[in-house]
């Protein structure tokens, strides 16, 4: 009788062992497998085979399959020397004979630690009796689970981690296995400046190209700054648990080398899955922003036009299960740690001593930072009352008593002083309907547009249809109009340069620093199929990367990084001439489609149009009518000055809601989708061509089935998800990089193999051709070292 | 894709006359909230087989006695109503786990989630 040791895992595991005990390899293969024929290769195998359906399924880990035992972080973590992490062992199946599972052995490289990790959980367990610090809150006692804080390899080479869990009276065993890679800061390196475009895959880039220069005879009039760059590559954007990642290990695998569940911000999953510190003790990770600040005393920011407390920024400062416990986050931004608030002291000494304080924190979201009725959070923010902090913190107050300076607009930021660590929060889209929302710094077309430097289809800002001219009541707001407020957040650019200069100045001459730069609207416009104004945000980042590029103070010791967490399903389909549409050329109003009273049948044309929905299905040209666009830059900003010129470019999506489309740049944001994802919004170009959607709609049972009774097939739909917004994609992004160390993103690899390149080029390693030759510089050996080398208990 | 000596070796590995019957265990939870799903019902079912089960006060449950092979998994909440989730139950494991997470199986509802 063969035994079922391991699944296989992920990376490591080209471990298809075909040894003489006859181990079957993959978990997946049944007694029928995928082969067409049985075992002597004649006979026709006529079950259907496992894989049959095609439909998604759970992923296999790498557990021990009776009990589901296993280590986090998971194998093959790409780890580096020194950077710490949170070694947990646990099992998910529960035991039956009314005894705790028992840890029997934890090994490393063969050398028994059992001794030294359950002395720490210990001595964990003393300081923090709720079991919050060895992330056993709430943890039943038919499981076993425990977690030893701030561990390292202190040297390169692969470790093996083997536990032993006695489970039922039955020894139970899991192995992992973790590079880890040399790493000695060289100091050729001083600065790293990361750019993540948010879903700012290839097609967002050439557009954005494309808009921003102009193509003559076929040729590109001009290159942005992130086609200008050194080296060029591709990452594999998957999560630890889908393919279609999102943003949280998007960015956080990056800096990490782990690999995340969707949602997941430096932490694996565990075995309690529960609210509160259920979700804020999980295994946690160093990032390189925090070993960096640790080890070296660099300093550390982030830049966002996101809610600073979003995904992107906080992969490089925060651990939770949880991308939405934003307010303590924002805390762990600042290493605010206080019982009763969001981010409790008792049980996170590990946490406090893991996370680093930012020097730099740039972007919006003040309901993260201030509490309930404050007066900034209504009149300057522009948020509900209710939409602070319910735990009273005022950590604008806090901030301010730990040294940094406060600023909420662009003359407040331009004055702050350069010497201190520096909290910049500032006004979100609070205009009516909008899209984008008030968590979220305006659009960059909209900021332009409010600054008189940009029209939308020749509407400049006095046009109240834009949302500008309002007045904004009370006192202490952002300004008089809308447009005011606008004209009052900062532009990427000036975000970053006010960065620099601030880390500059804190780092001093000897001293360096790494900046997280997150263009966020690329993303949080595209999943409202927003696409004109997509363009204008990558062009935004790609200013603030010529800033950067080109700053005196940061030539050739600065490594620039430019990439994306994962692309959306958005290409470009073809260009299209706006003055056809509106000039009473394409479509008459009302043609292209009828809902019945806003719902379903939906009618598409007319008695009189019998070929096609309308006129208006003549509108994109594609294959020889792709004629160059003729965007104009009059004023020289950089910036299109209008989205919709003479002709223009089409972008549209592969998954997407039900929506209608006209062509014509929308005057704000607006959302795609109506009462349900498979009804298009009424407000948004209701005389344009319907486009039906192919994303999951809401539809739920009116009422509970009783146990036994029969079920519907009214939930065909695969989920209870209402998704009306575009969703992100599965493929490749590119990554780009200028400076020192520039070679080692040549190639192919996945988004956690960044994170030891950046490792690589900060020790002096210049060129990916010698990555694995064991010159003193090499990243990961593969020599098994003598001893555990971990440190930390 | 499999190579013919793989194929000849899990043609000698299958004791003869083995039933074709898998565990399956899990829970239901939900990661973004913390929310735990007991007393919650759990139909798995495809095109020839289906069986249900109840979860426990830590939103545990079993499932045994299944087929391996792909599942559609129906989760019954006390008003929310259904949601369906997919497993895959593999052969010769002595157990698959199904966690149902529903921060997984449900599209984000929130943007600050995508």
């Amino acid at each position: 009788m063969m035994s079922f040791k391991k699944t296989t895992s992920t990376i490591l595991a080209a471990t298809l062992i075909l040894s003489g005990a006859l181990i079957a390899p993959a978990a997946q293969a049944g007694e029928d497998d995928d082969a067409r024929f049985l075992g002597n290769g004649v006979t026709r195998n006529n079950r259907d085979p496992i894989q049959t359906g095609g439909l998604l399924a759970d992923y296999p880990t790498n557990v021990e399959p009776n009990t589901g035992l296993r280590v986090q972080p998971p194998t093959g973590t790409q780890l580096l020397k020194g950077q710490r992490f949170d070694l947990r062992v646990e099992t998910q199946i529960p035991s039956t004979n009314g005894q705790a599972p028992v840890l029997k052995s934890l090994t490393v490289n063969g050398t028994d630690v059992t001794a030294s990790f359950t002395a720490k959980i210990a001595a964990q367990d003393a300081a923090d009796p709720s079991g919050v610090e060895s992330g056993k809150g709430g943890l039943t006692s038919s499981l076993y689970g425990n977690t030893v804080r701030n561990l390292s390899f202190n040297a390169p080479g692969i470790y093996t981690v083997t536990a032993v869990v006695t489970v039922d009276g039955v020894d139970r065993t899991v192995t992992n296995v973790y590079p880890v890679a040399d790493f000695a800061l060289r100091g050729n390196v001083k600065h790293v400046a990361f750019f993540l475009g948010d879903a700012m895959g290839l097609p967002v880039r050439t557009a954005a190209r494309i808009a921003g220069k102009g193509v003559f005879e076929g040729r590109a009039k001009g290159k942005l700054n992130m086609d200008r760059m050194d080296e060029y590559g591709l990452t594999y954007t998957a999560s630890f648990d889908s393919l279609i990642t999102d943003s949280a290990p998007g960015m956080a695998n990056y800096i990490t080398g782990l690999k995340q569940p969707n949602n997941s911000l430096n932490a694996s999953g565990d075995n309690t899955p529960g609210s509160g510190s259920q979700r804020l003790d999980n295994p946690r990770i160093e990032t390189l922003w925090e070993y960096m600040k640790r080890v070296y005393g660099w300093k550390i920011g982030i830049v966002a036009d996101a809610f600073i407390t979003d995904a992107t920024p906080a992969s490089a400062a925060a651990h939770t299960r949880s991308r939405g416990e934003r307010f303590s986050i924002a805390q762990q931004y600042l290493d605010l740690y206080r019982d009763g608030s969001a981010q409790p002291a008792t049980g996170y000494a590990g946490l406090r001593e893991l996370t680093q304080p930012l020097d730099v924190i740039i972007g919006s979201g003040a309901r993260d930072f201030l509490p309930d009725n404050n007066v900034d959070l209504i009149n300057f923010y522009r948020y509900a009352a209710t939409a602070g902090r319910d735990d009273g913190l005022n950590l604008f107050t806090e901030a301010t008593a730990l040294g940094y300076s406060v600023v909420k607009n662009l003359t407040e930021l331009n004055a702050a002083p350069s010497n201190k660590p520096l909290l910049g929060i500032f006004v979100g889209d609070f205009r009516p309907g909008n899209a984008l929302g008030v968590d979220n710094v305006p659009g960059t077309l909209d900021r332009l547009v409010a600054r008189g430097l940009a029209k939308i289809n020749g509407q400049d800002a006095t046009n109240p249809a834009l949302g500008l001219t309002a007045a904004v009541s009370g006192t202490g707001t952002c300004g008089a109009t809308v447009q005011a407020c606008f004209q009052s957040a900062p532009s990427k650019k000036e975000m970053v340069a006010k960065a620099v200069e601030v880390l500059n100045t804190l780092a001093g001459p000897s001293g360096g620093w790494m900046l997280l730069i997150e263009q966020s609207q690329s993303d949080k416009l595209a999943h409202p199929l927003e696409y004109e104004r997509v363009i204008y945000e990558a062009l935004e980042l790609d200013e603030a990367l010529g800033f950067v590029l080109n700053d005196p103070t940061l030539q050739g010791n600065t490594l620039s990084v430019v990439t994306a967490d994962h692309a959306q399903p958005e290409t470009i389909i073809g260009v299209a001439l706006p003055g056809s549409i509106i000039a009473g050329g394409a479509t008459a109003p009302g043609g292209c489609f009828a809902t019945t009273g806003g719902s379903y049948p939906i009618t598409l044309g007319s008695v009189s149009l019998t070929s096609r929905p309308c006129d208006l299905q003549d509108v994109v040209g594609t294959f020889n009518d792709g004629t160059f666009t003729t965007y104009v830059d009059a004023n020289s900003d950089g910036y299109p000055d209008d989205p919709d010129p003479t002709i223009k470019l089409v972008i549209d999506d592969g998954g997407r809601p039900t929506y209608s489309q006209d062509y014509l740049t929308n005057f704000i944001p607006l959302s795609p989708s109506g009462s349900s994802a498979a009804l298009p919004n009424p407000n948004r170009d209701p005389n344009g061509i319907l486009l039906t959607g192919n994303m999951p709609t809401r539809n739920v049972l009116p009422s509970q089935p009783n146990p036994g009774a029969a079920l519907t097939t009214a939930s065909a739909n695969k989920t209870n998800g209402n998704t009306g917004v575009a969703p992100h994609s599965g493929e490749d992004v590119p990554i780009s990089a200028s400076g020192p160390g520039a070679d080692l993103f040549a190639g192919t690899y996945d988004n956690t193999d960044v994170h030891v390149r950046i490792g690589f080029a900060l020790s002096g390693k210049l060129s990916r051709r010698n990555l694995n030759l064991g010159s003193p510089y090499t990243g990961v050996p593969t020599t098994t070292p003598a001893g555990t080398n971990l440190t930390g208990f | 894709m499999r190579s013919p000596l793989f194929a000849l070796v899990l043609a000698l590995a299958v004791p003869a006359g083995s039933a074709l019957a898998e565990n399956v265990y899990g829970r239901v939870y939900d990661t973004l909230s913390g929310e735990i799903f007991g007393e919650t019902r759990i139909v798995m079912f495809n095109a020839t087989e289906k069986k249900e089960a109840l979860t426990d006060k830590d939103g545990a449950y079993w499932i045994r006695d299944l087929k391996p092979g792909p599942y559609l998994v129906r989760i019954v909440i006390p008003k929310r109503g259904e949601i369906v989730g997919r497993a895959m139950v593999y052969a010769k494991m002595p157990t698959t786990i199904v966690n149902l997470d529903l921060a997984r199986i449900e599209a984000p509802d929130h943007d600050d989630n995508y």
